[in-house]
């Protein structure tokens, strides 16, 4: 009986497990495959197996941009974790109507393209957008955020804000009130018990909202690409022009698998980290 | 007192974040000429008329329609069977399993389609047959990134039934057909509407995944949207966007109608219970 069962789950989760082995096994392992090539615009491919497409990602500009790009991811996930935490507090303690509102509020953005509201930025901050009318309106000079790296951090901040309240309430639901009550009951004040009860049972949802925030704007392009432009250049940017304009394939490769394997290393660094607390917490 | 009122400022700051992009792109939708007025002069549909000249716009209305619709009933077709076997199973490494299954969530977008691309590439090499500029290498991208939502809303909508109802089915004389059509997915039904939805938001909206698989007849209205408001000031951009809001807005209200993630949430939290009044207020 149970192994029939068990032969029976296996074969409804093979086409699911089939479409993971072949659109993205399969694709991660080529490229792979292809970072191994001399680096260039050549067709077809020949060549190698060499590492000379990850030794020329040592060269400029890669090192500047890679370190621009870790430098934006870095201040998102601080920023929205700044402006999350309040609106998660908030939200764990809202019922009803109020919560619902709030909670559509938050996932309605996520429902939205992200190159939808990276265009409503550009509207807002572009020389001719709302920002610069209103300032010229105003008989102020004219000021445009479109085209800098506050642009970018701006609507980064933004499109991963959702993410970390939902990440950061869905710890702070978890906290049984009773367990507030008892610290108050022993004596502690408000402050202490916000800070040696609260934000410890926060910290599971706050390291798997920062790994996501932390992988996810590493790897945007649309935000980037048309509110940083040209000043603001990304790593991924860079692999979007090394394919589309440059042809070189192996490169854009080998910077494809430079980011795979660091996003893969925060997020098994979150993983493991959450992992020991969790096992700290309860002892086991 | 003063501790819930900073932070409902603080969330109301944060939530006027969220909203300021997408009511920018409406705001401009309606303006009644090209160019940006602060103040506004007046309200014009006139670009939504317009959308009808607009072949790009629309051909990427269509493409996105068509593409969502496919990958959805194909993420259905797989991530339903898929989460029935991850909750009713009894498989060893479920939980190996259903990380597999998320995993293309956290993956970059735009490298995914590099690879997706590649793959391609290697296909026609090897074997002759062209799937670039076909819906195929979409299809098949988009299939990979929704799966993941149907398995994770059929499967929670799933463990949340109870399986003695099954059961007493079979112990009725309902064979196993019966049982899986007639008990276990109409108890399921809100977990695969919800997921449905949600498959179709997320094909339907995505850019990254799609940007280096969108070519001639294939671009997507993300894509074509990208492309768009990259070099003209058009409001007519503006308006298929709007379009593309009010449908993740409809969509968010839907999903909290029929399974409510919220009101769920609320239910099976301990603290939603007991939000009356008279509950004494945590941490303040």
């Amino acid at each position: 009986m149970d192994r029939s069962r068990r032969r029976v789950a296996g074969l409804l989760l093979l086409p699911a497990l089939l479409v993971v082995a072949v659109v993205a096994a399969v694709p991660i392992g080529l490229l792979f495959r292809v970072a191994l090539y001399p680096p260039g615009p050549v067709a077809p491919l020949s060549g190698g197996p060499e590492l000379d497409s990850f030794a020329g990602l040592l060269s400029a500009p890669y090192p500047s941009v890679a370190l621009r790009t870790l430098r934006l991811s870095l201040l998102t996930t601080v920023l929205v974790t700044l402006l999350g935490f309040p609106v998660a507090l908030f939200l764990s303690r809202s019922r009803g109507l109020s919560r619902r509102i709030q909670t559509l509020l938050i996932v309605s953005p996520l429902l939205m393209s992200v190159v939808v509201r990276a265009y409503g930025w550009m509207l807002i901050l572009g020389r001719q957008g709302f920002v610069g009318e209103t300032l010229a309106a105003l008989s102020l000079p004219r000021v445009g955020l479109l085209h800098t790296e506050t642009a970018v951090l701006l609507a980064l901040t933004e499109s991963f804000l959702p993410f970390m309240i939902l990440a950061l309430a869905a710890s702070l639901d978890r906290i049984d009130p009773d367990l507030l009550a008892a610290a108050r009951g022993l004596g502690a004040s408000s402050a202490r018990t916000f800070f040696a009860v609260v934000v410890p049972l926060a910290l599971p949802g706050f390291v798997a909202g920062a790994s996501f925030v932390l992988v996810g704007s590493l790897s945007a392009y649309a935000v980037p690409a048309l509110l940083g432009g040209s000043a603001a250049r990304t790593f991924v940017m860079e692999i979007y022009e090394l394919v589309t304009i440059s042809f070189d394939w192996p490169t854009a490769a080998a910077a494809s698998v430079v980011l795979l394997l660091f996003a893969s290393a925060l997020l098994g660094g979150a993983a493991l980290l959450s992992r020991r607390r969790s096992a700290r917490t309860f002892g086991t | 007192m003063a501790m819930r009122i900073a932070l409902g400022a603080a969330a109301a700051v944060a939530y006027a974040v969220l909203l300021l992009a997408p009511l920018a792109v409406i705001v401009y939708s309606v303006s009644p000429g090209a160019a940006l007025e602060i103040p506004p002069s007046g309200v014009s549909l006139r670009w939504y008329a317009g959308l009808a000249d607009q072949p790009r716009l629309i051909s990427g209305l269509f493409t996105s329609l068509l593409l969502g619709g496919i990958a959805t009933g194909a993420a259905l077709v797989t991530g339903i069977p898929a989460a029935l076997a991850l909750t009713r199973g009894s498989l060893p490494g479920r939980e190996a399993f259903l990380a597999v299954l998320l995993s293309p969530l956290s993956l970059p977008g735009l490298v995914l389609g590099l690879g997706v691309l590649t793959s391609a590439a290697v296909l026609a090499n090897a074997t002759g047959i062209r799937t670039a500029g076909t819906l195929l290498p979409l299809v098949a991208a988009h299939l990979l990134i929704t799966i993941p939502w149907v398995v994770r809303s059929v499967a929670a909508s799933l463990e949340s039934t109870d399986p003695a109802l099954e059961d007493q089915a079979r112990s009725l004389g309902a064979g196993p057909f019966a049982t899986l059509f007639l008990v276990t997915l109409p108890s399921a039904r809100a977990g695969i509407v919800a997921g449905a939805v949600s498959a179709f938001v997320i094909s339907f909206g995505n850019f990254a995944l799609s940007l280096l698989l969108a070519s001639g007849r294939t671009v997507t209205l993300p894509v074509a949207i990208y492309e768009t408001v990259d070099r003209y000031q058009d409001p007519t951009v503006a308006a298929v966007s709007t379009l593309t809001i009010a449908a993740a807005v409809g969509a968010a209200v839907l999903t909290d109608r029929i399974s409510g993630p919220l009101r769920t949430r609320d239910a099976s939290s301990r603290s939603g219970r007991q939000a009356d009044p008279a509950a004494p207020e945590p941490a303040r």
